[in-house]
């Protein structure tokens, strides 16, 4: 008895689970990718726009101070002014460069550009085949 | 009055107290600071006392900030790097309340200060370095040498790699700070307006400040979660190599 009463309250719970997934315009076997990481998202995307790009500014910047710090300092202790600080400066410059490259690796996989989803690989597949 | 914006950053002794020419006052920055751990560990501690299965109202505090750090950390380094999760949780604790608790009217904000943050960034910095040694021994210094790459590239690539790792507990500090204090000075300019213009003109610059409020406190939760999901991606590099 409380095998089937458990098996109607499955039923039941399911029925309910397709409705309020209906209702939210969710469907688990239509091929809808399901949302999962929606609000870690959500958080990211409200940094958007002026956030992200003091970001990478100071990214950047703070390459290149700590090549300008090195260089000068390594000057001070050779006394080779200013060869050491013309080419740690560079190399900061090349530093804040990959620092920048490697946040914007970054924030495009929070947005999803570098995941292979669903929706591209379905966008992707006759192109490919027509090629092929 | 104080109409100048920057006054709030301004340390105010409370307890003045020197010792051999050392001023160790108990300062406003201070009391914000044990404010902040004492909060913080209240809001964990006094929930949890009676911790039930099924959480009440108040236990939903803890664990809500718990899962929060918990997911964060198995997301960014890894099932193995929840031995790090002390270290996160406290970091990100500590970073949020002292931001939220700067937004009280007449309180302080610790983090504004870079001294601050800069001690937090290179605590980071110190742990990540330790840690990587301690993992990986020696083998810790190929994070600047990526592998499968011409002899001669090395030359520059090792010297920018290091640089760039270096630059970490700067972007961290700088970060944190700068938009606390950026924040808050709007506020204060935006308060002045408010003062010079009068009742009715000064209406204006009022409700444009109490939306900046809004955002400042969305600026200090999201700082806490960047300054955290930040140091959890520094923390994978001494887990795991190769990334």
């Amino acid at each position: 008895m409380s095998d089937d009463n458990q098996t109607d309250d499955d039923q039941n719970f399911k029925q309910r689970l397709n409705d309020a997934l209906k209702r939210n315009n969710l469907d688990l076997t239509g091929d809808e990718p399901i949302k999962v990481n929606e609000t870690e998202s959500d958080f990211g995307a409200a940094s958007n726009g002026l956030a992200q790009g003091m970001r990478l500014g100071l990214e950047f910047l703070s390459g290149t101070i700590v090549g300008l710090l090195i260089g000068l300092g390594l000057d001070k202790y050779f006394d080779t002014s200013p060869w050491c600080l013309l080419v740690f400066s560079l190399l900061g410059f090349a530093a804040g460069m990959l620092n920048v490259y490697r946040d914007i690796n970054q924030i495009q996989e929070s947005i999803g550009v570098n995941k292979r989803n669903v929706l591209t690989e379905r966008v992707k597949s006759p192109i490919q085949q027509s090629t092929d | 009055m104080a109409t100048n914006p920057l006054h709030q950053f301004e340390i105010i002794p409370l307890v003045p107290f020197k010792v051999a020419g050392l001023n160790l006052a108990f300062t406003n920055s201070a009391l914000l600071m044990i404010l902040t751990v004492l909060i913080s560990a209240a809001l964990m501690i006094i929930p949890m006392r009676r911790a039930a299965i099924i959480p009440g109202r108040w236990q939903n505090i803890p664990e809500l900030f718990y899962e929060f750090i918990q997911g964060l950390v198995r997301d960014v380094i890894g099932p193995s790097g929840m031995r790090y999760l002390p270290l996160v949780f406290t970091l990100f604790m500590i970073v949020l309340l002292g931001n939220l608790l700067g937004m009280l009217p007449y309180s302080f904000t610790i983090t504004s200060h870079i001294i601050v943050t800069a001690a937090l960034g290179v605590g980071v910095f110190l742990i990540v370095t330790v840690m990587g040694f301690v993992n990986h021994g020696w083998h810790f210094l190929s994070l600047f040498a990526p592998s499968g790459l011409p002899k001669f590239i090395y030359l520059i690539l090792i010297p920018i790699e290091i640089i760039s790792f270096l630059s970490r507990p700067i972007t961290l500090a700088v970060r944190l700070c700068a938009n606390m204090t950026a924040g808050h000075t709007v506020l204060k300019v935006f308060a002045l307006f408010s003062v010079q213009m009068g009742i009715i003109m000064g209406l204006g610059p009022m409700i444009m400040n109490s939306m900046i409020v809004a955002l400042e406190l969305l600026v200090a939760v999201l700082q806490a979660y960047i300054f955290t999901i930040l140091t959890c991606v520094y923390l994978k590099d001494s887990v795991e190599l190769h990334h």
